[in-house]
């Protein structure tokens, strides 16, 4: 037996030093904080329940819904962003954020491996399924529901392949859920997990003969009590039920979802996309070369997430976190019963020279003095003081960092309430706290008519100025070259109040 | 088949009796000419009323247009048309009939491409129930695009390309043919619409997927492969040096390929975009993958590389501009009949497998009878004359098809001809309307229409930057000299020309505002 090599990582514990590194350390950690508002107004929330020790249920945050009844989605996603964020600015966010995308690969690494494929096969496939999820790498709770839906999917099918349990898929799922459920509002994910494993089972019983169906059915039913029981928990919040008939309604308004860019069909002309384009590929190849025989469960799972991706781009890391073990399988039967060859024979050198040079690494030491140290780098500023090793900040070329600066210093230059940009909203809300948004991230809070009424000023159409009057809306803070912006700049009765590259500020002129 | 059983089946032919390919067609073609669908196929952008415009010029002149007609910010500007027949073609439609004459051609085009497909499934030994079911799912996905507009050349041509090189594959036609037929149609295609590079991808295809087969043939298989090869380079440089038939030479495909490499460009060009899965009209096309998806997964078949080459290059191409996705149908139903037939016949015989071998064996049956070989042309000729009928007897039209006034500024067209000299200076005009009023005020220039090529980046970042009221749109403005705008009325630059005190509303319905600079 070799010697352990204490300091080196293996592959697997390489692949969460590099993802975690690789995020907290690049350009990548201005990506996770910048891409949107929404990391400022989960920080903003989070913060609100730390300092008064519960859990929001009215509004504080807008004045167009001042007080209107709130139902946190992911109350504790956003307390420990929050706490992360309060420790360490903007870093802590980042690390929170690494941690969770790094502990997420590494653990679909880890199933592969667990379900005897080839370590350096593994290792392609993981980074493929890293290249597919970038495209929703934010530091946001949703990132809980990428390293969930790795954790069910990989037990469902253990379960499914009789490797695991019943007892034991419940003892795992369903505290699981009870975590998932306060964690991020998209645990409904949990469910269509399970539905698909269900629907794989009524297909395969459907396809078997009658004397192998009574198994089939008793694994049927205790899928079905799994669901049942995974229900239950989600009442274990506190919104009780009221949190999940919220977010039915949510994914039931057409309106609603049209202004959230993650429900929209993927963008295939962007970069990010990629990755998906790959798997998609790869996916289509593995059906025509390997010419695997699937399971029903496989098919529906494939079929059923690989719909959801093209629907809405927030479903594409989903995917390709799903499909990874399935087409790791495959091709780890192909490689396995390849006929000899040059490459083949190449390939399972490589793959036996690292495996068993693997097998002597435990580099636990190295994974945790990484994480420690990049800590302390994070936290030299709240320790030793000076500037910071690492600067994580809000770019601003991109959100209104000087425009909120002149109105943090010129309070009277300002008067009555703000309309604003709605991409800024969840920066505002978190850099300009005594003041209150007119609408920001959380669509499902705002409603379909808020969000119209949003709508028609933010395209100036008629009856903009009735609506800001109704909302005795003093002040706009919006992109130089917005509608509005050039609109305001006509109007007699409006005052350009600031202006920089990236923001107007206009006042409306008390009469 | 012997004599005498042939000349059985011909007495027992019926003369009244389509086949189902030809009822295919005639439901195709009459649906769309007689229903409202026929508006849809006119107005659904503008690039119908442009086209129409710049082949009347061409008729007029006998000759083909080198210089920018229409607009005042690029006229005389060097211009390459890319698809001059088609514009002569839907001008004479147009000129003769109306737009029930343009609508009529595009139709029986529409109504070709599936009927060819359906053609093609059953030459190829498919059985009939399966070949109309794909064949009508293919239409559906196709029928998104099915626009008065030249592009349905090139979804007719992609039918007869994809036809002949896999019969090209499999030996069922000859390399003689092949070398005639393909590059004529590339000719014919460089001039009827500038996607003839489609025919490249195609040969392409099955040039690597031919270079593919090699890696696994045998050595006797070896020599037809290697001539395969050699037959589709031959094809491929044939086909090159045939789009050069076209009155602007080789500047033709230099065009197309300067165009395609613009992302600007592209960009606001709607079918450039990347299909949009949550709009109800992508269903057919999700069907199609879902189809294709089970046939590797249930079916199971020994791909050749040409066909997982056709399948995986457009379906990813679907994926990057939803104006694919009608060709990824064409080109992925021929595999998807071979590869679900041959499962279907040799199924256990379940219920359902029994009723589906039932129905396609009487509907093969009752196609067998079928004799009644005119009526595409009885129905084209049937239309015309329906379409000719104030020409001919006078009177007025049966069938009346017009630009409708609630999606084109028609009312301030009007307004205009009434009073030309309520604006003064160029235009400024909607993007999508450009258009129609190549067509409509043909006395007047645009700033912008559809034909992007035409206008190059920098004068298209001039719009964008007018069109979106950006800081500096009133210079840009006074570059061009525009002096009127014709917009929607809650159109974000129609709100600023509001406010404006050197400006004036001119005109105003529920339509189209015209704002006029003071003097």
């Amino acid at each position: 037996m070799s010697a352990r090599r204490w300091l080196l990582p293996s592959l697997t514990q390489g692949i969460w030093i590099a993802f975690f590194l690789g995020i907290a350390l690049t350009d990548w950690r201005l990506v996770l904080i910048n891409a949107d508002g929404d990391p400022s107004l989960h920080w903003r929330i989070g913060r609100w329940m730390i300092e008064h020790r519960a859990v929001i249920h009215a509004d504080v945050f807008s004045h167009t819904r001042a007080g209107a009844p709130l139902i946190s989605k992911e109350w504790l996603g956003e307390v420990l962003f929050a706490t992360a964020g309060d420790a360490l600015g903007w870093n802590g966010i980042v690390v929170l954020s690494a941690v969770l995308i790094a502990t997420c690969l590494w653990l679909l690494h880890r199933q592969l491996l667990a379900e005897g494929n080839d370590l350096l096969l593994s290792t392609a496939l993981t980074l493929l399924a890293a290249m597919a999820c970038s495209v929703h790498w934010l530091a946001r709770p949703h990132l809980f529901t990428h390293l969930f839906a790795v954790i069910f999917a990989w037990q469902l099918r253990l379960f499914d392949r009789g490797k695991l349990p019943t007892r034991q898929l419940f003892v795992r799922l369903v505290p699981l859920m009870v975590l998932w459920v306060n964690l991020h509002g998209a645990f409904f994910t949990g469910f269509v997990i399970i539905a698909t494993f269900v629907m794989g089972r009524v297909v395969l019983l459907v396809q078997s003969p009658r004397a192998e169906r009574p198994a089939i059915r008793s694994k049927l039913s205790d899928l079905k009590t799994l669901a049942a029981g995974c229900a239950l928990a989600t009442l274990v919040n506190p919104n009780g039920w009221r949190l999940s008939a919220h977010i039915v309604e949510f994914l039931r308004d057409p309106i609603l979802a049209r202004y959230t860019n993650e429900f929209r069909s993927p963008n295939f002309h962007t970069n990010g996309i990629h990755g998906c384009l790959i798997t998609l590929a790869l996916l289509a190849l593995t059906f025509m070369i390997v010419r695997p025989i699937p399971t029903a469960t496989d098919v529906v799972i494939i079929g059923t997430w690989g719909l959801l991706a093209l629907l809405s781009s927030r479903n594409v890391p989903i995917f390709a976190l799903l499909i990874t073990p399935i087409l790791a399988e495959y091709w780890q039967t192909a490689l396995a019963n390849a006929r000899p060859g040059r490459l083949i024979e190449f390939y399972r050198r490589l793959s036996a020279n690292v495996t068993s040079l693997d097998r002597s690494a435990d580099g636990r030491v190295t994974v945790a003095l990484v994480f420690v140290v990049l800590l302390v780098v994070m936290a030299k500023p709240h320790v030793f003081g000076g500037p910071p090793l690492i600067d994580t900040n809000i770019l601003t070329n991109r959100f209104p960092v000087a425009a909120v600066r002149f109105v943090a210093d010129n309070p009277r230059a300002i008067n009555g309430e703000m309309f604003n940009d709605y991409g800024w909203g969840g920066y505002l809300m978190l850099s300009l706290p005594d003041h209150r948004v007119f609408v920001d991230g959380r669509n499902d809070f705002y409603g379909p008519d808020l969000i119209q009424e949003f709508d028609d000023v933010n395209k100036v159409r008629p009856d903009w100025d009735a609506i800001l009057q109704k909302y005795n809306v003093g002040w706009t803070i919006l992109p130089r070259g917005h509608a509005l912006t050039t609109l305001l700049a006509l109007r007699k009765d409006w005052s350009l109040a600031y202006t920089d590259d990236v923001a107007a500020i206009y006042t409306h002129k008390p009469k | 088949m012997t004599n005498r059983a042939s000349s059985a089946i011909d007495s027992r032919r019926c003369w009244w009796l389509p086949s189902v390919s030809t009822i295919l067609w005639l439901i195709i073609f009459l649906t769309s000419n007689l229903s409202a669908i026929r508006v849809a196929t006119i107005a659904s952008d503008s690039d119908p009323c442009w086209h129409w415009q710049e082949g009347n010029w061409m008729l007029q002149h006998h000759a083909v247009p080198r210089t920018e007609l229409f607009s005042h910010t690029r006229g005389g500007s060097p211009f390459v048309d890319l698809w001059w027949l088609s514009e002569v073609v839907t001008a004479l439609a147009g000129n003769f009939l109306g737009w029930g004459g343009i609508i009529l051609v595009a139709m029986f085009v529409c109504a070709t491409i599936v009927w060819l497909l359906h053609r093609q499934l059953l030459a190829e030994g498919n059985e009939l129930l399966l070949s109309t079911v794909l064949a009508l799912l293919a239409a559906a996905v196709c029928a998104t695009h099915w626009l008065a507009r030249p592009h349905l050349a090139t979804q007719l041509l992609v039918v007869v390309f994809a036809w002949q090189l896999r019969w090209f594959q499999r030996g069922r036609t000859t390399t003689c043919r092949l070398l005639i037929l393909l590059p004529l149609l590339t000719a014919l295609w460089a001039n009827l619409h500038g996607a003839f590079v489609i025919a490249f991808a195609l040969i392409g295809i099955h040039w690597v997927g031919t270079v593919a087969s090699w890696v696994g043939a045998t050595a006797d298989e070896k020599p037809a492969v290697r001539h395969r090869v050699m037959v589709l380079t031959a094809l491929g440089a044939a086909c090159l040096l045939a789009t050069l038939l076209n009155p602007n030479g080789w500047r033709l495909p230099l065009r197309v390929v300067s165009y395609m490499s613009s992302p600007l460009l592209m960009g606001l060009a709607q079918e450039y975009l990347p299909p949009n899965f949550r709009d109800p009209t992508m269903l057919p096309f999700l069907l199609v993958c879902v189809l294709t998806l089970l046939m590797l997964v249930i079916v199971r078949p020994r791909l050749n590389a040409t066909d997982a080459l056709l399948l995986l290059a457009w379906f990813l191409l679907s994926l990057r501009m939803v104006r694919n996705c009608p060709l990824f149908a064409l080109v992925a139903t021929p595999i998807l009949a071979e590869h679900w037939n041959a499962y279907l016949r040799a199924a256990p015989p379940s219920w359902l497998i029994r009723r589906y071998r039932t129905i396609s064996a009487t509907m093969t049956s009752v196609n067998q009878m079928a004799g009644a070989r005119g009526l595409p042309l009885l129905a084209t000729i049937a239309m015309i004359l329906v379409l000719a009928k104030p020409q001919i007897v006078g009177g007025r039209p049966l069938l009346t098809t017009e630009l409708p006034a609630n999606r084109f500024p028609v009312g301030a067209v009007e307004f205009l001809r009434r009073s030309p000299d309520a604006v003064r200076g160029e235009m400024f005009n909607e993007y999508s309307w450009g258009g129609y009023f190549i067509l409509a005020m043909p006395e007047r220039k645009v700033f912008i229409h559809p034909n992007l090529d035409v206008y190059g980046e920098e004068l298209v970042r001039d719009f964008l930057k007018v069109n979106d009221a950006d800081s500096g749109w009133d210079d840009i403005l006074k570059k061009y000299h525009v002096g009127w705008t014709i917009l929607p009325p809650d159109h974000r630059l129609s709100r600023v020309l509001a406010q404006r005190t050197d400006w004036k509303l001119v005109y105003s319905d529920s339509v189209a505002s015209i704002y006029g600079r003071k003097p």
